[in-house]
């Protein structure tokens, strides 16, 4: 009778790999849900990314432990569904913060009791590789090598991301840190 | 959070304002304690996409050396590679004899090249329906003189379905029993002159949620495979020499298929 294939997966299922994906978890979860708050504009959305991300790397964990950089991987796909999710919302959002900045713009405070945060509306407007390239850079600190990687992206690219979108928010940051 | 100076790319004046303003926009670490255990907890809800790719290798091996040793048994026995579709028998003795096989009341597809009688519709209740057209799904037998039966299957013949095929000419196909006649309420008896051929191939059974493969040979019965649907998962709950259980869950839904073979050579399926 061969009926051991269920059965070899059941003797197969080695959760041996999980100590050390869990200490990336814990190290790298934080840096991500941050860096993925920015690109989607939303903390919770952020968390079932990045958490979805790491679930799909527990099911491979056997292929992914002899990457040479699985957190490369995670947070390249996290970014990825983050990206999917931000691309369906990005219409109402854009229109939803705009018209918080507007309500703070001239005055009107009735709107909405959200504060204003110019910074959360330029970059709700930004092209995405852009925008997660800042996030990369400025809330987990990663170098373009690291930012190229997550991304899927040349070096060169990544650069032009940074600076594009430098120049794009740098007039708003100085103004907000004088302000 | 102040950021690190990258030596592949030139610091930029605004860097501290920007870590400053990108920190305020990013909001507090979290905790992910919770998120692992959480994490942990929805692992197992998916057991079907854990298997190590070892496991599949494995298991793909296993099964094609079951394949292999049936294949062998049955050609040393003269008898056919591989078991005709559900729809379709090479003889209907012969089926009775080992599984049985449940036939739709239009039968066997008969083209010019055809080599296989049109086989009565089991009177067997506990066979469940095939799915969809199985003659698409299943790769008829070879011929006897080694011509190929694609014709058979890839180009039916309108006329044939219902109807007992005609023996291809130039062929040395087996005439059909006389005793056999084809027809929807027909119940075939084993011709007293037709060997009985003691190893049959593997039979595929569709049912909700996926595809089971039942292979009877010398009256041992196995399944050497078990095939999901899309978005369904399964478990063997039982496998003994009496009786295999297949679970297949999709979310709510589940469908219970068990097994078990009869003392006559036919296996029990019963459905929950």
């Amino acid at each position: 009778m061969s009926i051991s294939v269920e059965q070899l997966f059941v003797m197969s299922d080695v959760t041996g790999g999980t100590p050390a994906l869990e200490r990336l978890y814990h190290q790298h979860v934080g840096g991500m849900v941050r860096s993925l708050t920015v690109v989607v504009g939303d903390r919770e959305t952020a968390a079932d990314c990045v958490q979805e991300a790491f679930l799909r790397a527990h099911e491979r964990w056997h292929l992914l432990e002899r990457y040479e950089d699985p957190v490369g991987w995670i947070r390249h796909v996290a970014l990825n569904l983050a990206r999917d999710v931000h691309r369906r919302r990005r219409r109402g959002r854009v229109a939803h913060l705009r018209l918080v900045a507007d309500s703070g713009r001239h005055g009107d405070r009735d709107v909405t009791a959200e504060p204003v945060d110019r910074l959360a509306v330029e970059l709700a407007v930004l092209p995405p590789r852009q925008r997660a390239a800042l996030a990369l850079r400025y809330v987990e600190g990663l170098t373009v090598r690291e930012i190229a990687s997550a991304l899927g992206i040349s070096e060169g690219a990544v650069k032009f991301h940074l600076h594009a979108g430098r120049e794009r928010l740098r007039p708003l940051v100085r103004r907000e840190e004088r302000a | 959070m102040a950021v690190a100076p990258d030596r592949d790319e030139s610091p930029d004046p605004d860097d501290a304002l920007f870590a400053r303003a990108f920190d305020h926009l990013a909001g507090p670490v979290p905790d992910g304690r919770a998120g692992w255990a959480d994490l942990r907890a929805r692992v197992p809800a998916t057991p079907s996409r854990r298997a190590p790719r070892v496991a599949v290798v494995v298991a793909a091996a296993v099964t094609v050396a079951f394949v292999g040793v049936v294949t062998r048994r049955a050609s040393e026995h003269g008898g056919p590679l591989l078991q005709p579709p559900l729809s379709t028998a090479t003889s209907t003795a012969t089926a009775r004899a080992t599984v049985p096989v449940r036939s739709s009341s239009t039968a066997s597809v008969a083209g010019p090249s055809a080599t296989v009688p049109a086989a009565a519709p089991s009177t067997d209740p506990t066979w469940p329906t095939p799915v969809g057209d199985d003659r698409a799904d299943v790769d008829p037998p070879p011929a006897p003189d080694g011509t190929s039966s694609d014709r058979a299957r890839t180009t039916p013949s309108p006329r044939a379905r219902g109807a007992t095929p005609p023996a291809a000419p130039g062929t040395t196909a087996p005439a059909p029993e006389p005793s056999a006649p084809a027809g929807p309420d027909t119940t075939v008896t084993p011709a007293p002159t037709a060997p009985a051929a003691p190893a049959v191939g593997p039979q595929r059974l569709v049912v909700e949620g996926g595809t089971i493969v039942v292979a009877l040979v010398d009256g041992r019965f196995g399944v050497p495979s078990v095939i999901a649907d899309a978005g369904w998962s399964y478990e063997v709950r039982k496998a003994e020499a009496d009786r295999i259980e297949v679970r297949f869950r999709n979310g709510d839904r589940e469908a219970s298929v068990r097994l078990s073979p009869r003392s006559d050579g036919t296996v029990l399926v019963e459905r929950h």
